[in-house]
């Protein structure tokens, strides 16, 4: 046992631990690449916040019964609202919206059926 | 020293130990962080699917609830809502007694939602008053306390006080509200809802599943609504004692119904010539009824509930709905006659009853509860003694006010705009 502690294992040369550190780099680097990837092609703050001023937007035309088109511009962001009669349904609306950042980029859009209660 | 030499040194033998240690921290910090990059990806991509599919099933129930066509297809339908193959949708909807049952169901990206419903109508202007007497060229006559707050819609007699007894009528202001000329008849019903109304009563559907209520083992049935209707039926007189039946159930009888106060029922349908509630009896039903529905004392029903009574040209003496004493019932109360029959049926409601919604009675409405929302008759009838009063209202409130402005009926009133009644499952 006494033994066993006491013995050395072979001690590496410089190379051997400059090439592990480097592949330790390179993985890491891999992950960070991939961290960038996923906040500029998924849910970055600038989405979420722009989904979030669609989404108040979209409530606002509802419950306000803002049935016409519209352009607002919110804390940077453009919020665009094009309304058309939905085909073949009286009464029915078709309300398409947009979100554009402040280089004009779209960055998120929907479309929604509302019934026009003006009408009815 | 030269390059070949400085490769060659050795260092301290722990330093490999060392890397490798961080080297694993490092590895797992990584692949903690990759693991993390994923499920916040997946979980942002679920997110997005499923506030698509909200919105697309919000979309598809306007869509649904924007046909207000007298005519009912109930045909299942899958809409590619804009055009773009993405948002697809399907919708259906099916009869539900003087309601419909409305799904609508959203894909995208192998996820299915799903909203299932009962929906129902606003009625045509004339449900907006408090009183529709059809135009038999007799006046109305107030007597007692009777307080009519809302617009009526009264025969060419007009309205007046009167007396009963010697008793007057005890204020000063006959109607809170403005006076219209009716016509000679109620309005009309749907002619749609009516024969539906009338192959309930009459057909037993496929009877490959038809079901004896004897089968019903446990305490509680219940039936989802995307279903098809689970339908009991029996050649006898049915009792529902001591179980809670809800959802897409239909119990039938070709002789008489009885609900006893220990029944749960939960937007289910009864349908037997003859219909009875046990006193104390609570729950949400519509009852389908031929020659008359009883509810006693105490019988409480409630949104939407209705209790319909439809001419099925058997010409029977005394086709009548008599809600007791006591009652509370939100939603409709209909008796259907034609002109044959008008004379020979009857809608009696005792004192200390309230209805809330709407009493459409095609012959004698008998009044004496407080209804708060709309009556609809050709008649009036008040009894004192072996008297028969026509026109009379003695001591009753009937208030359009206290009908809440969301109430929804039944598209058998016309149908101005669909609205959603109830979540179903």
């Amino acid at each position: 046992m006494g033994k066993i502690i006491r013995s050395r294992i072979r001690a590496a040369t410089i190379l051997e631990s400059i090439v592990a550190l480097t592949i330790l780099l390179v993985l890491f680097g891999i992950s960070i690449s991939l961290f960038v990837q996923v906040n500029l092609h998924g849910g970055s703050e600038k989405d979420v916040k722009a989904e979030q001023l669609l989404n108040e937007f979209s409530q606002a035309t509802i419950t306000e019964k803002r049935y016409f088109d519209e352009d607002i511009e919110k804390s940077g962001f453009i919020l665009k609202k094009l309304v058309t009669e939905y085909p073949g349904k009286l009464g029915l609306l078709q309300i398409h919206y947009l979100v554009y950042d402040s280089n004009k980029k779209l960055l998120l859009d929907w479309n929604e059926l509302v019934s026009n209660d003006n009408e009815a | 020293m030269g390059q070949g030499k400085f490769f060659q040194k050795k260092i301290s033998g722990n330093s490999l130990i060392i890397t490798i240690i961080i080297g694993l921290v490092l590895a797992i910090l990584c692949s903690s962080l990759l693991l993390l990059f994923y499920y916040n990806r997946l979980w942002q991509s679920q997110v997005k699917i499923d506030r698509q599919l909200e919105r697309n099933i919000q979309s598809g129930i306007n869509l649904l609830l924007s046909d207000t066509s007298t005519i009912f297809v109930a045909t299942p339908d899958t809409i590619d809502l804009f055009g773009d193959a993405e948002n697809l949708i399907k919708t259906e909807r099916e009869r539900w007694g003087l309601f419909y049952i409305g799904l609508v169901e959203a894909y995208a990206a192998n996820t299915k939602k799903a909203k299932l419903f009962l929906y129902g109508s606003k009625p045509e202007k004339y449900y907006d008053g408090c009183i529709y007497l059809a135009d038999h060229q007799e006046a109305l006559s107030l007597i007692g306390d009777t307080r009519l707050t809302g617009d009526a819609y009264l025969s060419g007699g007009g309205i007046k006080p009167g007396y009963i007894n010697q008793r007057g009528y005890s204020f000063s202001r006959l109607l809170a509200g403005s006076i219209q000329r009716s016509k000679r008849d109620l309005p009309a019903l749907n002619e749609n809802t009516l024969e539906y109304l009338l192959a309930l009563e009459k057909s037993t559907g496929d009877t490959s599943f038809l079901k004896s209520m004897d089968i019903i083992e446990s305490d509680t049935l219940e039936r989802s609504f995307g279903d098809t209707a689970l339908t009991f039926f029996q050649h006898r007189r049915i009792v529902v004692a001591g179980k809670y039946l809800k959802g897409k159930i239909i119990i039938k009888s070709d002789s008489a119904i009885e609900v006893a106060k220990s029944a749960g029922l939960e937007n289910v349908i009864l349908v037997a010539p003859e219909i009875r509630f046990d006193a104390g009896f609570s729950g949400t039903v519509q009852a389908v009824a031929t020659d008359s529905i009883i509810a006693e004392a105490g019988t409480s029903l409630h949104y939407p509930s209705s209790l319909v009574l439809v001419n099925n040209g058997n010409s029977i003496d005394g086709k009548r709905i008599n809600i007791e004493k006591d009652c509370k019932l939100e939603g409709i109360i209909l008796s259907i006659a034609d002109s044959a029959h008008k004379q020979k049926t009857f809608v009696n409601i005792r004192s200390g009853t309230i209805i809330t919604g709407i009493v459409y009675a095609s012959g004698f409405l008998e009044n004496l509860a407080t209804i708060q929302g709309t009556a609809l008759t050709d008649l009036f009838i008040y009894r004192n003694g072996a008297s028969v009063y026509v026109n009379n209202l003695v001591d009753v409130e009937i208030n359009r006010n206290l009908l809440s402005k969301y109430f929804i009926s039944s598209p058998i009133f016309g149908n101005k705009k669909n609205n959603i009644l109830a979540w179903v499952k």
